[in-house]
Protein backbone atom coordinates (compact mmCIF):
# COMPACT_ATOMS: atom_id res chain seq x y z
CA UNK A 1 0.00 0.00 0.00
CA UNK A 2 1.76 2.97 -1.32
CA UNK A 3 -0.90 5.69 -0.43
CA UNK A 4 -3.36 5.66 2.37
CA UNK A 5 -6.36 8.14 2.41
CA UNK A 6 -6.34 9.33 5.76
CA UNK A 7 -9.78 10.35 5.97
CA UNK A 8 -11.41 7.12 4.32
CA UNK A 9 -9.70 5.46 7.37
CA UNK A 10 -10.84 7.46 10.36
CA UNK A 11 -14.03 7.33 9.10
CA UNK A 12 -13.92 3.94 8.81
CA UNK A 13 -12.59 3.22 11.99
CA UNK A 14 -15.37 5.28 13.18
CA UNK A 15 -18.01 2.83 11.96
CA UNK A 16 -16.28 -0.16 13.07
CA UNK A 17 -16.04 1.30 17.13
CA UNK A 18 -19.94 2.44 16.71
CA UNK A 19 -20.59 -1.40 15.24
CA UNK A 20 -18.80 -3.58 17.34
CA UNK A 21 -19.04 -1.02 21.29
CA UNK A 22 -21.33 -2.26 23.37
CA UNK A 23 -24.49 -0.50 23.89
CA UNK A 24 -25.26 1.49 26.99
CA UNK A 25 -27.83 -0.59 28.33
CA UNK A 26 -27.74 -2.82 31.84
CA UNK A 27 -27.64 -6.42 30.98
CA UNK A 28 -28.05 -7.28 34.20
CA UNK A 29 -31.50 -5.70 34.90
CA UNK A 30 -32.76 -8.78 36.25
CA UNK A 31 -30.45 -8.28 39.08
CA UNK A 32 -31.58 -5.22 40.17
CA UNK A 33 -34.99 -6.58 39.78
CA UNK A 34 -34.55 -8.94 42.03
CA UNK A 35 -32.97 -7.00 44.80
CA UNK A 36 -36.00 -4.19 44.32
CA UNK A 37 -37.76 -6.91 44.79
CA UNK A 38 -36.33 -8.49 47.75
CA UNK A 39 -35.99 -5.12 49.43
CA UNK A 40 -39.94 -4.15 48.90
CA UNK A 41 -40.73 -7.33 50.13
CA UNK A 42 -38.36 -6.97 53.58
CA UNK A 43 -39.51 -3.11 54.05
CA UNK A 44 -43.17 -4.49 54.11
CA UNK A 45 -42.38 -7.68 56.39
CA UNK A 46 -40.77 -4.95 58.82
CA UNK A 47 -43.50 -2.39 58.65
CA UNK A 48 -45.77 -5.54 59.47
CA UNK A 49 -43.55 -6.81 62.08
CA UNK A 50 -43.22 -3.41 63.56
CA UNK A 51 -46.39 -2.60 64.08
CA UNK A 52 -47.52 -6.24 65.70
CA UNK A 53 -44.28 -5.60 67.93
CA UNK A 54 -42.62 -8.64 67.24
CA UNK A 55 -39.00 -7.43 67.66
CA UNK A 56 -37.07 -10.87 68.00
CA UNK A 57 -38.17 -11.83 64.65
CA UNK A 58 -37.11 -7.90 63.10
CA UNK A 59 -33.60 -8.83 64.35
CA UNK A 60 -33.73 -12.20 61.81
CA UNK A 61 -35.59 -10.87 58.91
CA UNK A 62 -32.61 -9.12 57.04
CA UNK A 63 -29.73 -11.49 57.30
CA UNK A 64 -32.41 -14.56 56.36
CA UNK A 65 -33.81 -12.00 53.41
CA UNK A 66 -30.16 -11.36 52.17
CA UNK A 67 -28.30 -14.33 52.63
CA UNK A 68 -30.94 -17.37 51.77
CA UNK A 69 -33.18 -15.63 49.34
CA UNK A 70 -31.04 -11.92 47.88
CA UNK A 71 -27.88 -13.55 47.15
CA UNK A 72 -28.54 -16.86 45.54
CA UNK A 73 -31.01 -15.16 43.33
CA UNK A 74 -28.35 -12.31 42.71
CA UNK A 75 -26.21 -15.58 41.82
CA UNK A 76 -28.39 -16.95 39.75
CA UNK A 77 -29.12 -14.07 37.82
CA UNK A 78 -25.95 -12.51 37.28
CA UNK A 79 -24.92 -16.09 35.95
CA UNK A 80 -27.80 -15.91 33.56
CA UNK A 81 -26.94 -12.26 32.68
CA UNK A 82 -23.26 -13.56 32.01
CA UNK A 83 -24.65 -16.50 29.70
CA UNK A 84 -26.56 -14.15 27.23
CA UNK A 85 -23.71 -11.84 26.77
CA UNK A 86 -21.31 -14.82 26.36
CA UNK A 87 -23.69 -16.07 23.28
CA UNK A 88 -23.16 -12.81 21.97
CA UNK A 89 -19.47 -13.66 21.97
CA UNK A 90 -18.20 -11.06 24.37
CA UNK A 91 -16.92 -12.06 27.83
CA UNK A 92 -18.22 -9.72 30.63
CA UNK A 93 -15.08 -8.04 32.02
CA UNK A 94 -14.84 -7.68 35.54
CA UNK A 95 -16.43 -4.29 36.80
CA UNK A 96 -13.77 -2.93 39.42
CA UNK A 97 -15.15 0.59 39.22
CA UNK A 98 -18.73 -0.49 40.14
CA UNK A 99 -17.64 -2.64 42.75
CA UNK A 100 -15.18 0.04 44.42
CA UNK A 101 -18.42 2.43 44.24
CA UNK A 102 -21.10 0.50 46.26
CA UNK A 103 -18.41 -0.83 48.13
CA UNK A 104 -17.15 2.58 49.49
CA UNK A 105 -21.47 3.64 49.72
CA UNK A 106 -21.74 0.28 52.01
CA UNK A 107 -18.93 1.02 54.05
CA UNK A 108 -19.83 5.00 54.51
CA UNK A 109 -23.55 3.96 55.30
CA UNK A 110 -21.96 1.00 57.97
CA UNK A 111 -20.11 3.72 59.56
CA UNK A 112 -23.20 6.13 59.85
CA UNK A 113 -25.57 3.13 61.10
CA UNK A 114 -22.69 2.12 63.63
CA UNK A 115 -22.06 5.48 64.70
CA UNK A 116 -25.45 5.97 65.74
CA UNK A 117 -25.62 2.51 67.15
CA UNK A 118 -22.66 3.19 69.58
CA UNK A 119 -23.46 6.79 70.35
CA UNK A 120 -27.03 5.17 71.88
CA UNK A 121 -29.01 7.24 69.45
CA UNK A 122 -30.50 4.49 67.51
CA UNK A 123 -33.84 3.66 69.66
CA UNK A 124 -34.89 7.28 69.92
CA UNK A 125 -33.07 8.41 66.15
CA UNK A 126 -33.64 5.16 64.30
CA UNK A 127 -35.61 6.94 61.51
CA UNK A 128 -32.05 8.90 60.84
CA UNK A 129 -30.66 5.88 58.85
CA UNK A 130 -33.22 4.93 56.36
CA UNK A 131 -32.52 8.71 55.77
CA UNK A 132 -29.03 8.75 55.51
CA UNK A 133 -28.67 5.29 53.18
CA UNK A 134 -31.35 6.95 50.97
CA UNK A 135 -29.00 9.89 50.15
CA UNK A 136 -25.92 7.66 49.45
CA UNK A 137 -27.94 5.68 46.90
CA UNK A 138 -28.95 8.79 45.32
CA UNK A 139 -25.48 9.42 44.78
CA UNK A 140 -24.65 5.46 43.97
CA UNK A 141 -27.44 5.66 41.09
CA UNK A 142 -25.86 8.46 39.74
CA UNK A 143 -22.49 6.77 39.37
CA UNK A 144 -24.61 3.93 37.92
CA UNK A 145 -26.09 6.54 35.30
CA UNK A 146 -22.90 7.60 34.48
CA UNK A 147 -20.85 3.99 34.67
CA UNK A 148 -23.39 1.67 33.43
CA UNK A 149 -26.96 3.24 31.56
CA UNK A 150 -28.90 6.06 31.63
CA UNK A 151 -32.05 5.01 33.17
CA UNK A 152 -30.47 4.69 36.43
CA UNK A 153 -30.49 8.49 36.54
CA UNK A 154 -34.91 7.73 36.74
CA UNK A 155 -33.90 6.09 39.81
CA UNK A 156 -31.75 8.57 40.90
CA UNK A 157 -34.65 11.13 40.47
CA UNK A 158 -37.18 9.62 42.08
CA UNK A 159 -35.16 8.56 45.18
CA UNK A 160 -33.80 12.22 45.42
CA UNK A 161 -37.53 13.46 45.35
CA UNK A 162 -38.60 11.19 48.02
CA UNK A 163 -35.69 12.83 49.97
CA UNK A 164 -36.82 16.23 49.54
CA UNK A 165 -40.31 15.14 50.65
CA UNK A 166 -39.58 13.40 53.89
CA UNK A 167 -36.95 17.09 54.34
CA UNK A 168 -39.94 18.56 53.83
CA UNK A 169 -42.39 16.77 55.92
CA UNK A 170 -39.88 16.45 59.02
CA UNK A 171 -37.99 13.90 61.07
CA UNK A 172 -41.55 11.57 61.19
CA UNK A 173 -40.87 10.74 57.74
CA UNK A 174 -37.32 10.44 57.55
CA UNK A 175 -38.02 7.06 57.04
CA UNK A 176 -39.52 7.51 53.65
CA UNK A 177 -36.12 7.20 51.60
CA UNK A 178 -35.06 4.25 52.98
CA UNK A 179 -38.68 2.66 52.00
CA UNK A 180 -38.26 4.00 48.26
CA UNK A 181 -34.59 2.09 48.21
CA UNK A 182 -36.79 -1.07 46.78
CA UNK A 183 -38.89 1.00 45.16
CA UNK A 184 -36.06 2.90 42.71
CA UNK A 185 -34.50 -0.55 42.62
CA UNK A 186 -37.26 -2.29 40.91
CA UNK A 187 -38.42 0.76 38.89
CA UNK A 188 -34.57 0.71 37.52
CA UNK A 189 -34.87 -2.94 36.43
CA UNK A 190 -38.17 -2.58 34.83
CA UNK A 191 -36.40 0.80 32.45
CA UNK A 192 -33.70 -1.48 32.22
CA UNK A 193 -35.39 -4.59 30.61
CA UNK A 194 -37.37 -1.97 28.61
CA UNK A 195 -33.82 -0.42 27.05
CA UNK A 196 -32.74 -3.61 26.47
CA UNK A 197 -35.54 -4.84 24.34
CA UNK A 198 -35.53 -1.43 22.92
CA UNK A 199 -32.03 -1.74 21.57
CA UNK A 200 -32.62 -5.58 20.51
CA UNK A 201 -35.64 -4.22 18.63
CA UNK A 202 -33.20 -2.07 16.83
CA UNK A 203 -30.50 -3.53 16.38
CA UNK B 1 -4.35 11.39 -1.52
CA UNK B 2 -1.00 11.42 0.71
CA UNK B 3 1.81 10.29 0.71
CA UNK B 4 2.49 7.30 3.35
CA UNK B 5 4.77 8.44 6.21
CA UNK B 6 7.73 5.87 6.39
CA UNK B 7 6.86 5.36 9.97
CA UNK B 8 3.67 4.37 9.87
CA UNK B 9 2.97 1.26 11.43
CA UNK B 10 2.59 -1.73 9.08
CA UNK B 11 1.78 -4.43 11.38
CA UNK B 12 -1.68 -2.68 11.89
CA UNK B 13 -1.81 -0.59 8.89
CA UNK B 14 -4.15 -3.04 6.62
CA UNK B 15 -8.38 -2.44 6.82
CA UNK B 16 -8.96 -5.91 8.43
CA UNK B 17 -5.86 -5.51 11.48
CA UNK B 18 -7.07 -1.94 11.90
CA UNK B 19 -11.09 -2.60 12.36
CA UNK B 20 -9.96 -5.67 13.99
CA UNK B 21 -8.12 -3.34 16.75
CA UNK B 22 -10.84 -0.95 16.34
CA UNK B 23 -13.31 -3.92 17.54
CA UNK B 24 -11.25 -4.33 20.67
CA UNK B 25 -10.23 -0.85 21.75
CA UNK B 26 -12.85 -0.29 24.24
CA UNK B 27 -11.23 -3.80 26.06
CA UNK B 28 -13.64 -6.16 26.13
CA UNK B 29 -12.68 -9.46 25.15
CA UNK B 30 -14.66 -10.78 21.99
CA UNK B 31 -14.27 -13.97 20.14
CA UNK B 32 -14.34 -14.86 17.12
CA UNK B 33 -18.05 -15.30 15.62
CA UNK B 34 -18.11 -11.74 16.82
CA UNK B 35 -15.21 -10.72 14.86
CA UNK B 36 -16.32 -12.43 12.25
CA UNK B 37 -19.77 -10.64 12.22
CA UNK B 38 -19.06 -7.40 12.75
CA UNK B 39 -16.18 -7.11 10.62
CA UNK B 40 -17.21 -9.02 7.81
CA UNK B 41 -14.15 -11.02 7.19
CA UNK B 42 -13.43 -14.18 6.07
CA UNK B 43 -12.93 -17.12 8.58
CA UNK B 44 -9.48 -18.02 6.91
CA UNK B 45 -8.67 -14.44 6.54
CA UNK B 46 -9.61 -13.31 9.62
CA UNK B 47 -7.30 -15.97 11.44
CA UNK B 48 -4.26 -14.78 9.43
CA UNK B 49 -4.59 -11.20 10.49
CA UNK B 50 -5.49 -12.12 14.15
CA UNK B 51 -2.32 -14.50 14.01
CA UNK B 52 -0.15 -11.70 12.80
CA UNK B 53 -1.46 -9.26 15.52
CA UNK B 54 -0.65 -11.59 17.90
CA UNK B 55 2.74 -12.24 16.82
CA UNK B 56 3.33 -8.43 17.32
CA UNK B 57 1.92 -8.98 20.92
CA UNK B 58 -1.20 -5.97 20.14
CA UNK B 59 -4.18 -8.83 20.97
CA UNK B 60 -3.47 -11.91 23.10
CA UNK B 61 -5.67 -15.14 23.05
CA UNK B 62 -7.35 -16.49 25.77
CA UNK B 63 -9.14 -20.16 25.55
CA UNK B 64 -11.78 -20.93 27.96
CA UNK B 65 -14.73 -23.16 28.53
CA UNK B 66 -18.54 -21.34 28.02
CA UNK B 67 -21.53 -22.67 28.47
CA UNK B 68 -19.30 -25.89 28.26
CA UNK B 69 -17.94 -24.95 24.76
CA UNK B 70 -14.50 -24.43 24.29
CA UNK B 71 -13.50 -21.01 23.12
CA UNK B 72 -11.13 -18.41 22.24
CA UNK B 73 -11.39 -14.83 23.17
CA UNK B 74 -9.17 -11.85 22.04
CA UNK B 75 -8.12 -8.82 23.95
CA UNK B 76 -6.15 -5.77 22.96
CA UNK B 77 -2.99 -5.58 25.05
CA UNK B 78 -1.34 -2.22 26.03
CA UNK B 79 1.12 -2.25 23.15
CA UNK B 80 -1.62 -2.29 20.80
CA UNK B 81 -3.88 0.30 22.56
CA UNK B 82 -0.18 2.19 21.95
CA UNK B 83 -0.22 1.45 18.58
CA UNK B 84 -3.49 2.23 17.65
CA UNK B 85 -3.30 5.55 19.70
CA UNK B 86 -0.30 6.53 18.15
CA UNK B 87 -1.43 5.79 14.32
CA UNK B 88 -5.06 8.14 14.87
CA UNK B 89 -2.44 10.67 15.92
CA UNK B 90 -0.40 10.17 13.03
CA UNK B 91 -4.07 9.98 10.75
CA UNK B 92 -4.63 13.32 12.68
CA UNK B 93 -1.45 14.71 11.53
CA UNK B 94 -1.90 13.66 8.11
CA UNK B 95 -5.06 15.14 7.75
CA UNK B 96 -4.17 18.54 9.52
CA UNK B 97 -1.30 18.69 7.00
CA UNK B 98 -4.00 18.03 3.89
CA UNK B 99 -5.72 21.46 5.36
Amino acid sequence: MDEHDALDDVRFLREVVERTQRPSVNDFWAVTLGWGCVVTVGYVISAVLGMEGKVVLLRWLWPILIYLVALPLHWYLVRRARAGIVERGVRPGFRKDLLCLWLSISAVGLLWTAGLGFSGNMTSHWYVLPFAWGSLYVIGYVMNGILISKEWFWAAGVQFASLIAAFLAGPHYYWLPGVWIGGTLVLAGLLGRRNVRLQAASA
Amino acid sequence: MTKLDPDLDDAILSRPRLSILAALISGEAVDFTFLQKNLGISDGNLGTHLRKLEAEKYIQAKKSFANRKPKTWFQITAKGRGAMVQLLKQLEGILAQAK
